[in-house]
C-alpha cells in the first residue's frame, strides 16, 4: 500500500526542518574549521620559533647546509600558517551571518598594503610591479580588513603564476565612470588559465589546473574567499584570460558615494544592481 | 643575535612569566628571548602562574587566553587581581576581536595573535618594559 500523500503544508514543513538541519550543519562545519585552525596555531608557532632560535644561532654555528635546512622548516612552516589563515578565513566568510565593519579608506592605501605585504615575494621571483591608481578615484566605503585579505589573494595568486622577471599591473580606477563603485584590477604575465576553467577557479577546493596543485601546493580557497569578501559588499568579482599571456582579475568596491551601500538599506544584490559599476 | 639593552637592571632581572599551555612554546620563545636579555619563567597552568607571580616577581606577563583550569575573562581577571601592577599582554591563537571581547574592560597591555616570532614578542615586552614604571 503506497503511503498517503503529504499535504502541502507538511511538505513545507519538512522542507524547512531539512533548511534548518542544513543551516545547522554549515554552522557545525564552520566551528570545526576555526577551532582546528587555532589550535593548530600554537604548535605551528612553536616550530616556527624553534627554528628562529636555531637560525639566530643560539645552540651553536650552523653550516651552510644546516642554515639551508632550517630556512626551508621556516619557509615550509609560514606556509602552512598562510593555509591555516585561510582556512579561518573560509570558516569566517561562510557563516550565514558575516560580520562587516565598512570605513572609509584611500585604494592607495589598499594596494600599498598588498605591495608591502608581498614585498619579498616580489623581490625573489624579480617581478615587475606597476601600479596606478587613478586620478578621481573616490574614497572607499568598505571593510578595510576583508578588502584588503581579497586584494592579497589576487596578488598572491598572481605571484604564484608570473614566471621570475614577469610583470604583475595593480590598476584601480572608477568603475565604468560612475563615483558609487571603483574597479581594481590586478593583471599577470603568467601562464593564463583555459576557457573553460575560468568560471570554476572562484568556487572553493577549486585550481586554475591539477599542475598547479601539486607544483604550488594551496588550500584551492584563495578566489573563493575573495570573491566571498567582494560579493558581501555587493560587488562583483571576474576574470579575462588568454593560455601562454597571462590573466587579469577585477573586482568592485563600493565607494563613499555609494548610498544605498552606505545606507546599509540595500542588501547586497540591491546595492549589485546600482548601476554605475 | 641581539645584545642585552645596555645601563644595566637597577630593579632587578627582566624577568617575563610566560602563561602558555603549550610547553614546546615556552621553551621555543626561551631560546629566542634570554639571549636578548629577557629571563622566561614559564607556567602551563593559571594556578602554577599564580605561584610564580609569587616566587618570581617579574616584570611583564604574557599569558595565552586557554588553559587548562582557566580561560577567557576569568584567567586575566585572575592574573590582574594577583598583580595589578605588571603589565599584561595578550598573546592568543584566537581571533584578534574575539579575544578583545573575552578581555573587555580588564585592563590589558595589549593583544596578540598567534604566530608571533620570538622577535616580535622581544619587541613587544621591551616597550612594555620601557613604559612600566616597575
Amino acid at each position: 500500500m503506497s503511503p498517503e500523500p503529504e499535504t502541502g503544508t507538511e511538505h513545507t514543513e519538512e522542507l524547512e526542518r531539512k533548511l534548518r538541519e542544513l543551516r545547522n550543519l554549515e554552522t557545525a562545519k564552520s566551528q570545526f574549521l576555526a577551532t582546528v585552525s587555532h589550535e593548530l596555531r600554537t604548535p605551528l608557532t612553536a616550530i616556527r620559533t624553534y627554528a628562529e632560535a636555531l637560525g639566530d644561532e643560539v645552540l651553536g654555528d650552523l653550516n651552510e647546509r644546516q642554515s639551508d635546512a632550517v630556512s626551508s622548516i621556516r619557509s615550509a612552516t609560514d606556509q602552512l600558517l598562510d593555509m591555516v589563515e585561510e582556512i579561518l578565513a573560509y570558516s569566517r566568510s561562510g557563516g550565514q551571518e558575516v560580520d562587516l565593519r565598512p570605513e572609509e579608506f584611500e585604494a592607495d592605501d589598499l594596494v600599498e598594503q598588498a605591495r608591502a605585504t608581498h614585498e619579498s615575494l616580489f623581490m625573489s621571483k624579480d617581478i615587475d610591479l606597476r601600479v596606478d591608481v587613478a586620478d578621481g578615484t573616490p574614497t572607499l566605503f568598505a571593510d578595510r580588513s576583508k578588502t584588503a585579505h581579497a586584494l592579497g589573494n589576487l596578488v598572491s595568486n598572481a605571484i604564484d603564476f608570473t614566471p621570475e622577471g614577469g610583470r604583475i599591473d595593480i590598476r584601480v580606477g572608477p568603475a565604468n565612470g560612475g563615483r558609487g563603485w571603483a574597479r581594481i584590477e590586478v593583471e599577470d604575465t603568467g601562464r593564463g588559465i583555459e576557457d573553460e576553467v575560468q568560471s570554476e577557479i572562484f568556487r572553493e577546493f577549486v585550481h586554475a589546473d591539477e599542475g598547479q596543485e601539486r607544483e604550488l601546493g594551496g588550500t584551492g580557497l584563495g578566489l573563493y574567499i575573495a570573491r566571498r569578501f567582494v560579493e558581501l559588499h555587493g560587488g562583483e568579482i571576474g576574470v579575462e584570460s588568454t593560455v601562454g599571456r597571462g590573466s587579469r582579475f577585477h573586482f568592485t568596491l563600493p565607494t563613499v558615494h555609494n548610498e544605498p551601500f552606505r545606507s546599509g538599506q540595500a542588501a547586497p544584490s540591491d546595492a549589485a544592481s546600482d548601476g554605475d559599476r | 643575535m641581539t645584545a642585552p639593552p645596555a645601563g644595566g637592571t637597577p630593579s632587578g632581572p627582566r624577568r617575563v612569566l610566560l602563561v602558555e599551555d603549550d610547553a614546546s612554546l615556552i621553551d621555543a620563545y626561551r631560546m629566542v628571548l634570554e639571549p636578548r636579555g629577557l629571563e622566561v619563567v614559564g607556567a602551563n597552568t593559571a594556578s602554577e602562574a599564580l605561584a610564580r607571580l609569587e616566587e618570581a616577581r617579574p616584570k611583564a606577563i604574557v599569558a595565552d587566553l586557554r588553559l587548562p583550569d582557566a580561560h577567557g575573562p576569568e584567567l586575566l581577571l585572575a592574573l590582574r587581581k594577583a598583580a595589578p601592577e605588571i603589565p599584561l599582554l595578550v598573546l592568543t591563537g584566537r581571533e584578534p576581536d574575539r579575544a578583545r571581547d573575552a578581555g573587555d574592560e580588564i585592563d590589558v597591555a595589549g593583544y596578540m595573535t598567534k604566530p608571533v616570532s620570538g622577535a616580535e614578542l622581544a619587541e613587544r615586552i621591551e616597550e612594555l618594559l620601557r613604559s612600566s614604571p616597575g
